[in-house]
């Protein structure tokens, strides 16, 4: 079982991975900068739910929704649907 | 990052060309570290804002590339294509009739792309380039306008 800290963990690295957030930009993988945040996390039995929300660029204003779902046996990101794109 | 707050950006010649030659860099794996910061944080603006031009700046740019290719044709060819889509596709463009530039006495000093560029700002964007000078002008005139280095800058 993981703990809640490690499926968000888990979640960023998908979302950078997927959006290739994951280059570095003076030393730190570029979703660092980008005001990572997680609204709601829902628990329900196999899986931490997280509603994750993020700006679009360093310099911008528009911000993109997530949610995502980690396996709370493996840490595995099983499932992700974007719910807003500003 | 909060100073760049205008949705759209007028890219001059300098800032066009420091960008195309990270691209090419970034083509063939030739970045250095600093470099691929510098490359990194031009794209995340780029896409976060719309990119204008003005026609003087493209025949500044060719000129620009011609000289570094040493004229060599193919070199130039290459080039273009790499850059043509999407990345001069996505570069919309403003025209200030010559008229108005002439009427500008400034453009004596600065010629008639660095006035053409000052006309073409308004509330609505600003200016990103590698000339002081002009940014002192644009300034002085009450436009928004930046050095390409101070988007480096956290």
């Amino acid at each position: 079982m993981i703990t809640l800290e490690e499926a968000l963990n888990s979640a960023k690295s998908f979302i950078a991975k997927m959006k290739g957030l994951d280059i570095e930009l003076q030393g730190r993988a570029l979703i660092e900068y980008l005001d990572f945040d997680v609204v709601r996390k829902e628990d329900t039995p196999n899986h931490f739910s997280l509603f994750i929300n993020f700006q679009n660029s360093i310099f911008g204003s528009g911000r993109s929704s997530f949610r995502v779902d980690v396996n709370k046996e493996t840490g595995v990101v099983e499932d992700i649907e974007k719910i807003s794109e500003e | 990052m909060k100073r760049f707050l205008k949705n759209k950006i007028l890219v001059d010649t300098g800032a066009l060309l420091e960008y195309f030659k990270l691209i090419f860099g970034s083509r063939y794996n030739k970045l250095n570290e600093k470099q691929q910061d510098k490359f990194i944080i031009f794209n995340e603006l780029f896409k976060a804002r719309d990119l204008f031009i003005i026609p003087q700046v493209l025949a500044e740019l060719y000129s620009l590339l011609k000289r570094d290719a040493k004229y060599s044709l193919s070199q130039i060819k290459h080039w273009l294509e790499l850059l043509e889509d999407p990345y001069l596709r996505l570069l919309k463009e403003l025209y200030i009739p010559k008229e108005e530039i002439l009427r500008e006495k400034k453009y004596l000093d600065f010629g008639f792309t660095d006035i053409a560029l000052m006309k073409a700002l308004d509330n609505d964007n600003f200016l990103l380039t590698t000339d002081t000078k002009l940014i002192i002008l644009c300034r002085n005139k009450g436009f928004e306008a930046h050095h390409i280095e101070e988007i480096f800058v956290f």
